[in-house]
């Protein structure tokens, strides 16, 4: 099967389509085996249904398409477990020419819509800072505004702004806008912001709820209280919510000069956290929190209030030095747990140009499947489309999942290492669990409490078969990902997939060819990120480099038996090249990223789909020229950026199109203007018209770039490319063909690295 | 006016005592004729003697139609004696008031032995012994003349005197005196000859030997009347001392502090120690330094002098500032300092030239050198940070408790028309900065920075958790803004909301205590109940059944802990606060005044809260609350010239060290008491000493200030000077801030305050008796003429809810009381020690005085006579008016004239008479229009409007009324001012014979 067909259908990509059969075997795959699922992969054969499914009851996977069913006995034989089931009697009626849908083959994913009363609708908890200089919070509320104007009416929408101090709004007081503060620089426990907000039962008065709620089955009194106070039907509050935020201010405690403003973010967020948790714990909700500038105050503090203590950069970290950092994360990632336990998650929008502490709350947005976008200003498009495209609808509904949890099923063989993604580990444990742990591991079931359309989660597996004889070719792998669809119903999606398992010495070129290596490549940069937070960016470098140099060992052929011959297939040449940009990319080296930046970045590449990811780790790169008819696919590289020619680069998080000094030349003198180079305009517009196509749909929304050669915006593509012709090369080996660009780095260039890589795959193999 | 002639025929001396209490005709105290003569009292005129025996012509001598001819105010019918004996003489009836207390009060032995001596030694062995007699022998009018003159035969010399002495003489009388009524013994006997109007018959009095005229003694109630309405001009370089407080004045300032700002208890300083402890007399003064100047004042307010920054020109040595008395020589270059005499170069931007007579060529451009009063604009030393308007914060109960007894929504309406008025009249305070914050479980704050005011609410009580305030001090509004946005309507309906039935009075102070932790500022706090959750939570103390035994004193010992260390905390950041305290129950004031006290704010009690009855005085306190001078972040510090130095100070204030007091806010209503101490004797070349005081502080407005305040006082090298030059006023303000502070910071029992108050008069009159008035007759009474009115007033004092150990006085109010009586400014303290009582039934018509008031309205000086406070003055049909400056009392006689009724009250009969009404005289007559302005013109003397009671005759509540009428017996120890004057004849007499 084509690989892109498996994930048009099932939204699955697998490392290694064919599997060897024995632990021996697999490990000498050397990549790990695994497979990107995307729950919510909007699939070819969409289908729902609206019933429940019929579990096996020895493993408790679904009925599926491969699972032989056998309608004169009403049975089928799980695929997993090999278990003999008895269909449910309302299966009684179906035959061979009336078989379910589940059965069929092309179902091999598919929606049951669960036969339970739907939930509430999604919860948008704001979370605003009002720190912010005047424009900014005028912008920031413009933008707030805008976003309530995207939700749908029976969103259920909370407030908390928070400066100094913190501020619940109570949205169902109707005489005038009424906040209950919480002191910014010691954050309440979970019992003392119910106390503080008359939550708790013995306070309650005989204040009726809300009438008009449309929660349904609410026994809980607190869900009530805050229901009809706190965090209502969009529709109910509409005028009260934006009289508020209009009339916000910016926070009135004074900034003595030189002096940052005294914001309480860490302590907003628990109040948040603690206000949904006791009120709609596992209710799809969103904490939304906009933030201007980093957290100076009480608990998750990243920054003194002093201007001249600069916030901690990598190398502070890395020496130990930031005073605040490991406390901060250490109070987030409490928050986290809470978070997910809830099934809420948390949404950082932060805009400021200096850092805000999102590597410090990162677990909280990567955990619970929140986003984050960072950017300068909250006027900055990045932050603005991203915002709007949070809320884009499908057919009414928001394109966002809610409260999901993610199960895998495996035969007995395989056992499941870990998962990274936008998720948590359930600490569900059972005989498939493997000992080894990659990632988030330790679990077969994950919980991820927010799910977007390209959310894509990489999982990790083991080969514990000790035997050599593999049996069944087949082995199977099903994923159960519950979730709280935005209209309020709970569906489960069902995907079943086998891959083939073959003996592996004597088949090693089916796994050879079975080998994924976009796949391959998100899973192994996924995994050397995971490290890299925790271990020295050296030794996973190391790691990274023995694991290519291994795999090309292993792989690759030498026809010359020397180094120099080395031969890889297609399906694993590009490999290295991912393997020398991902060691380039922002996402391991940190030099010239701030932790905020780095967390950003990291964050999205364990989140989004394989394509993405593979652009991200190896940005595309086109040019256009005059006389040429279509973009050209071109190499990323300096030898690519030439004085005649407009460059487009997609690095997934920038688009930037960049003008030949030439072609920046001529449009100065105002060349494109004139009727007679009509087509050097067209030429101008066509990389510009490309590139909003790129950013269609994209989120989140990436920095869009014009710029000339030598200019200073030119650093965006300057950094991607391979430097292959660098200061060094061009002095002593100074060609003549000078429309090489320069690029002044100290890092070896792709051909440098594939001559080491040969030299010492070969040195390796002999 | 026949009658009273005839009454001075029949007893020639008192002809001659009248005059000594017109001013004009004052000479030498110890004149005997300036003296009320015991002994002439006592002198044996047999025949009154006999007629007192004899019951026919005792009867005779209360002839009802002969009493109403008495010369009295009043023309009481003749029916009061009878109501009276009704009312009072009946054993049943207990009349609190009138019970003889056991200690002053020996009751007779048995009645038979009433002659003879047997009985003498009986009395004598039983003197100062508590002896309990029959009830019916408690009745007020037949006992208590009797009884104190026992205690007067007490005396052993006296005792043994041969029968030549005067006091043998009279010895017998008490016993015939009493004696009189048992024989008769019937209940209808004639009432009126033991009716209390008895002492003041003069045909009674005269014939029982009695020379103490009763309206002849001194009292308040006389000397003001007819003239009260006049305004006596004063100067303050006067050799004189200032007129009494009561008196209207004018003043001119003429180098000395104007005497409502400082005034000395002795115009003269006593040149030694000893003088002066031989006195018995107190050395200080009472410095209330915003007082309000009058219109007639001169300057009518506290010039105000720009250094232009230049540095303020001052003693080098004794830091004294330059004032009126300070003389400049040599050119105009150096100046010599007048409290201690060293020689100063004057700094260059001061120079001046002298002319011919010594005087500064610019005088005239320099109001320091010429008034005794001044402020100086604040140089930038003395600036610690830029000043800003005063603040206020209002923090108002909304538990359901003040809901329901709807004390917020008053609360709310009140504040609201009094800052509407006072916006409107552009007050000062108009730019002052105002939030507000209410508060049952939580508080709650509001943001009136937006166009739409926003609540926000504050839950954290936690120890660290209250006190942290959502928005800063100096984004708050002003009172003009609050007052065009309406707000305080939308806080009726926000407060009105909240169902919540605890308060955390003590973490809502906090916060605002928080807020204004920035600049400082005023809180002022509505609070219902005590608070029972957050911070400071009171458990009271129940302990009732102490009251009134010798652990009464530990309940008015505060609770210690949090609101003392909160009180220091408010006092160190100079919040001052304002308590209204509207509690059904006991409210700890003890311990929730600490706050009040450290930081000179307020305590306003409304026990029994009834918005009906109280949202006048409500209205009225807040109303002065809002508009006096105020004042915040002081310090004030005093100087004296040498030789005499600062011994204490008295009053609310927080004293960083010994000579200074340190003031987080303070007003026109507050004033201080300052005692002096000797540090060495006194050169008697040096005639003129002086005092200064010194205030540092900020206006209301923003202003930082500096009120310096001079006053010139003369020496006194001998006892009769000393006491010539003593000021009864002061002395009184100071002597009952001394008691307070024995009773609130000592922990004296009131018995034994009560004992050093009669202490303190002994000693001044045994001390004038011995130096001053060695020629008078021994059994003279000789009361020196400028503190002749101190009797009374420490008798008024003794009697004052304060001291008066009885348990009708709630533990609350006389908690309150003590720390009143340390801030109250003169007038107040004379109020209280000797309230007005006027008789409004038949007043003279009022008085019209040229002159304006600050208004421009033409003044019409409404008050009518004063009434001695005396039941005697009480009768049936009158309706009466009593004001000590703290609370109001109407009296309705029983027979009260309709007339009356329906222009005071509206109604028809006295039955209609609600007590819990409020009064509102109907103007449109024309005695409600007078009884108006009466009430009005009390209002503005009186410090606080105070708790307003209808009282009808014979109802549970009159003891309330009689128990302020000072001249008579009040409470179970009470002596009668007759009787007081003649014990203390006897123990001063008793001092000197010890002496000699």
């Amino acid at each position: 099967m084509n690989y892109q067909e498996n994930e048009n259908q099932n939204g699955l990509r697998h490392s290694f389509n064919v599997l060897p059969s024995n632990r021996l075997e697999a490990s000498r795959l050397v990549l790990p085996v695994g497979a990107l699922y995307t729950p919510l992969k909007p699939v070819t054969n969409p289908l729902v249904l609206k019933y429940d499914p019929v579990f096996c009851k020895g493993c408790r996977s679904i009925l599926n398409p491969y699972c032989r069913p056998n309608f004169q006995s009403k049975t089928w034989d799980c695929p997993i477990c090999q278990a003999r089931n008895m269909f449910p009697p309302a299966y009684h009626g179906c035959s061979e020419t009336n078989a379910p849908a589940e059965v069929l083959s092309q179902y091999t994913t598919i929606e049951y819509e669960l036969n339970r009363p739907p939930g509430n609708p999604p919860i948008f908890l704001y979370v605003l800072d009002t720190c912010l200089p005047e424009e900014e919070l005028s912008l920031l509320k413009d933008s707030i505004l805008m976003s309530i104007n995207l939700l749908p009416q029976e969103s259920l929408v909370g407030l908390i702004t928070f400066g100094t101090t913190a501020q619940v709004y109570e949205l169902g007081f109707a005489e005038c806008s009424k906040a209950y503060v919480f002191r910014g620089d010691k954050s309440p426990t979970h019992e003392q912001v119910q106390d503080q907000l008359g939550l708790r039962s013995s306070t309650f008065q005989s204040q009726p709820a809300n009438p008009q709620s449309n929660l349904q089955g609410n026994i809980n009194p607190c869900t009530s209280q805050v229901a009809s106070r706190f965090i209502l039907p969009l529709s109910h509050c509409e005028s009260m919510l934006t009289t508020i935020i209009e009339e916000l201010q910016v926070d009135p405690w004074p900034v003595k000069p030189k002096r940052r403003f005294r914001r309480c973010t860490g302590v907003a967020i628990g109040i948040a956290t603690s206000l949904l948790e006791c009120s709609f714990s596992n209710s799809g909700a969103r904490i939304m929190s906009f933030l201007g500038g980093p957290c100076t105050l009480g608990d998750g503090q990243i920054a003194g209030l002093e201007l001249t203590e600069v916030i901690r950069m990598h190398n502070d970290l890395r020496n130990d030095k930031a005073p605040h950092f490991k406390k901060a994360v250490k109070y987030y990632q409490n928050l986290t747990q809470r978070l997910v336990q809830n099934g809420h998650c948390l949404d950082v929008f932060a805009a400021c140009l200096d850092q805000v502490g999102v590597a410090e709350m990162k677990s909280c947005c990567e955990n619970t499947g929140g986003v984050l976008i960072i950017t300068d200003t909250f006027e900055n498009e990045i932050y603005q489309e991203s915002l709007k495209r949070l809320f884009t609808t499908n057919e009414g509904n928001l394109t966002m999942a809610f409260n999901a949890t993610i199960e895998v099923q495996v035969s007995q063989e395989i056992k499941i290492c870990g998962a990274i993604g936008p998720l948590t580990s359930m600490n569900v444990k059972n005989n498939h669990v493997s000992e080894t742990e990659l990632g988030y591991g330790n679990t077969n079931a994950w919980k991820l409490n927010s799910l977007m359309p390209t959310s894509t989660i990489a999982f990790y597996f083991d080969i514990v078969n000790q035997t050599t004889n593999p049996g069944s070719p087949f082995r199977f792998f099903q994923y159960l990902t519950s979730y709280q669809h935005p209209s309020g119903y709970f569906r489960l999606r069902v995907t079943t997939q086998y891959l083939r398992w073959v003996e592996g010495d004597q088949n090693l070129n089916e796994i050879k060819v079975g080998f994924d290596q976009d796949a391959a490549a998100v899973l192994i940069s996924r995994l050397s990120v995971f490290k890299a937070e925790s271990e020295y960016l050296f030794d996973v470098l190391r790691w990274l480099d023995r694991s290519l140099i291994r795999l090309v060992t292993r792989f690759g052929e030498y026809r010359q038996q020397s180094a120099d011959g080395l031969a890889l297939a297609p399906n694993f040449s590009l490999f290295p090249q991912f393997m020398y940009h991902l060691r380039r990319s922002q996402f391991l080296r940190v030099f010239n990223s701030s932790p905020d930046e780095t967390a950003f970045f990291r964050l999205w590449l364990n989140r989004e789909n394989t394509f993405n990811c593979i652009l991200m780790i190896q940005p595309t790169l086109h040019s256009y020229a005059a006389g040429q008819a279509y973009p050209m696919t071109v190499q990323l590289d300096s030898v690519s950026v030439r004085p005649n020619v407009i460059l487009l680069l997609d690095t997934f998080f920038a688009v930037v199109v960049h003008h030949g000094e030439q072609i920046a030349g001529w449009r100065k003198a105002g060349f494109d203007q004139k009727p007679e180079f009509a087509y050097l305009k067209e030429l101008q517009e066509q990389p510009v018209k490309d590139a909003q196509q790129l950013m269609e749909g994209r989120f989140p929304y990436p920095r869009f770039l014009e710029c000339d050669e030598g200019g200073s915006q030119a650093r965006f593509l300057i950094a991607k490319i391979n430097p292959s012709v660098t200061h060094h090369t061009s002095s002593y080996n100074a060609s003549p063909n000078a429309n090489n660009t320069v690029v002044l780095t100290d890092d070896a260039s792709m051909q440098v690295f594939m001559e080491y890589l040969k030299n010492l795959a070969w040195e390796s193999r002999t | 006016m026949s009658q009273n002639n005839g009454y001075n025929n029949q007893n020639p001396g008192y002809a001659q005592q009248n005059q000594p209490y017109n001013p004009a005709l004052n000479t030498h105290n110890s004149n005997p004729q300036n003296t009320l003569s015991y002994s002439q009292q006592y002198a044996p005129p047999t025949q009154g003697t006999q007629q007192y025996y004899n019951p026919a012509q005792s009867q005779q001598v209360y002839d009802p139609n002969q009493y109403q001819q008495q010369p009295s105010y009043g023309a009481p019918p003749p029916t009061q004696e009878q109501l009276k004996q009704t009312s009072y003489a009946s054993p049943t009836t207990q009349n609190y008031a009138y019970q003889p207390n056991q200690q002053y009060v020996q009751p007779p032995p048995q009645q038979p032995t009433l002659v003879a001596p047997p009985t003498q030694q009986q009395l004598l062995s039983g003197a100062g012994q508590p002896v309990y007699g029959q009830p019916q022998q408690y009745d007020y009018n037949q006992n208590n003349q009797p009884y104190n003159q026992q205690r007067l035969i007490s005396n052993p010399p006296a005792v043994n005197a041969p029968p030549t002495d005067p006091s043998q003489l009279y010895k017998q009388q008490p016993q015939q005196q009493f004696q009189g009524p048992m024989v008769q013994g019937a209940p209808q006997q004639q009432p009126g000859l033991v009716s209390p109007q008895g002492y003041q018959d003069p045909n009674a009095y005269g014939r029982r030997a009695g020379r103490i005229d009763p309206s002849q003694m001194p009292s308040p109630a006389k000397r003001t009347y007819p003239k009260m309405y006049q305004k006596v001009e004063y100067t303050t370089d006067s050799q004189d001392g200032p007129p009494s407080s009561t008196v209207r004045i004018s003043v001119a300032d003429r180098g000395s502090a104007h005497p409502a700002i400082l005034r000395a208890s002795l115009k003269a300083i006593p040149q030694t120690k000893e003088l002066l402890n031989d006195s018995g007399l107190f050395m200080g003064a009472i410095l209330n330094p915003l007082a309000e100047l009058e219109p007639t004042d001169l300057p009518n307010s506290v010039p105000i002098v720009d250094t232009a920054n230049n540095e303020l020109v001052r003693c080098n040595r004794c830091r004294s500032y330059v004032n009126p008395f300070t003389r400049f020589d040599n050119m105009g270059r150096d100046f010599s300092c007048n409290f201690c005499g060293f020689n100063n170069q004057v700094p260059r931007w001061y120079l001046s030239n002298l002319d011919g007579y010594g005087k500064r060529r610019d005088l005239e451009m320099h109001p320091e050198l010429s008034y005794g009063t001044v402020d100086y604009v604040a140089t930038n030393d003395l600036v610690t940070k830029p000043p800003t308007p005063l603040t206020y914060v209002f923090v108002l109960d909304v538990s359901s408790n003040s809901l329901r007894q709807e004390i917020f929504q008053t609360v709310c309406n009140t504040l609201r028309n009094i800052i509407d008025e006072l916006v409107a009249n552009e007050s000062d305070l108009s730019q002052c900065k105002v939030t507000f914050v209410t508060f049952a479980r939580s508080i709650h704050f509001y943001n009136l920075h937006e166009t739409h005011p926003q609540m926000m609410v504050v839950g954290d009580l936690s120890q660290e958790g209250s006190g942290f305030v959502p928005f800063p001090q100096d984004s708050l509004v002003t009172f003009d803004q609050v007052a065009s946005s309406g707000f305080i309507e939308k806080l009726i309906t926000l407060g009105s909301q909240c169902q919540e039935s605890d308060q955390v009075m003590g973490s809502a102070l906090v916060a605002a205590q928080s807020l204004l932790s920035e600049h400082g500022g005023r809180i002022v706090i509505f609070s219902s109940q005590l608070p029972a959750l957050g911070q400071g939570r009171i458990k009271p103390r129940e302990d009732f059944k102490q009251l009134g035994s010798d652990k009464e004193k530990s309940l008015y010992a505060p609770q210690l802990g949090f609101w003392k260390s909160f009180g220091d905390q408010c006092a160190s950041s100079k919040v001052s606060v304002d308590m209204y305290l509207f509690g059904s129950g006991f409210m700890e004031t003890s311990t929730l005044t600490q706050i009040t006290q450290l930081t000179n704010g307020h305590t306003y009690l409304y026990h029994h809260f009834d918005p009906k009855r109280d949202s006048e005085r409500l209205h009225g306190d807040l109303r002065r609350h809002l508009s006096r001078p105020t004042a915040y972040d002081c310090m004030i510090k005093m100087r004296c010239s040498s030789g005499i130095s600062i011994r204490r100070y008295f009053g609310h204030y927080v004293s960083p060290n010994e000579d200074e007091m340190d003031l987080a806010g303070i007003d026109s209503d507050t004033a201080f008491g300052i005692e002096f101490k000797h540090d060495s004797k006194l050169d008697e070349n040096q005639s003129d000493h002086f005092i200064q005081a010194v205030m540092l502080y900020t206006t209301r407005t923003g202003h930082r200030r500096l009120r310096v305040m001079t006053s010139k006082l003369n020496l006194a090298t001998t006892m009769s000077s000393l006491f010539k030059k003593a000021d009864m006023d002061a002395t009184l303000a100071l002597t009952s801030r001394l008691l307070s502070a024995q009773v609130v910071k000592n922990r004296e029992s009131l018995e034994n305050v009560q004992q050093m108050i009669n202490n303190y008069s002994i000693g001044v009159l045994t001390a004038y008796r011995k130096y001053c008035s060695q020629a008078s007759a021994p059994g003279q009474l000789v009361l020196p003429e400028a503190l002749k009115l101190l009797p009374v007033y420490y008798l008024g004092l003794q009697k004052s809810p304060c001291f008066r150990t009885a348990t009708d006085v709630m533990l609350d109010e006389r908690i309150n009381n003590f720390n009143l009586l340390m801030e109250m400014p003169i007038r107040s303290v004379l109020m209280y020690c000797y309230p007005y009582l006027f008789s409004l039934h038949n007043m003279p018509p009022s008085e019209i005085v040229d002159g304006y008031d600050r208004d421009g309205n033409v003044i019409q000086y409404a008050l009518p006579p004063q009434l001695s406070l005396t039941a005697s003055k009480i009768e049936s049909d009158g309706l009466y008016l009593l004001c000590d400056g703290l609370n109001m009392y109407w009296f309705v006689g029983r027979q009260c004239d309709a007339g009356v009724l329906s222009a005071v009250f509206g109604v028809e009969s006295v039955d209609q008479v609600d007590g819990n009404a409020l009064v509102q005289p109907n103007v449109d007559t024309e005695l409600g229009a007078r009884v108006k302005a009466i009430v009005d013109e009390l209002n503005r003397m009186s410090a606080r409007r105070g708790m307003v009671r209808v009282i009808k005759e014979r109802d549970q509540m009159e003891t309330l009324f009689y128990a302020r009428l000072i001249e008579d017996r009040v409470g179970h120890n009470g002596t009668n001012y007759v009787e007081h004057l003649i014990w203390m004849h006897k123990e001063i007499q008793g001092k000197l014979d010890v002496g000699n």
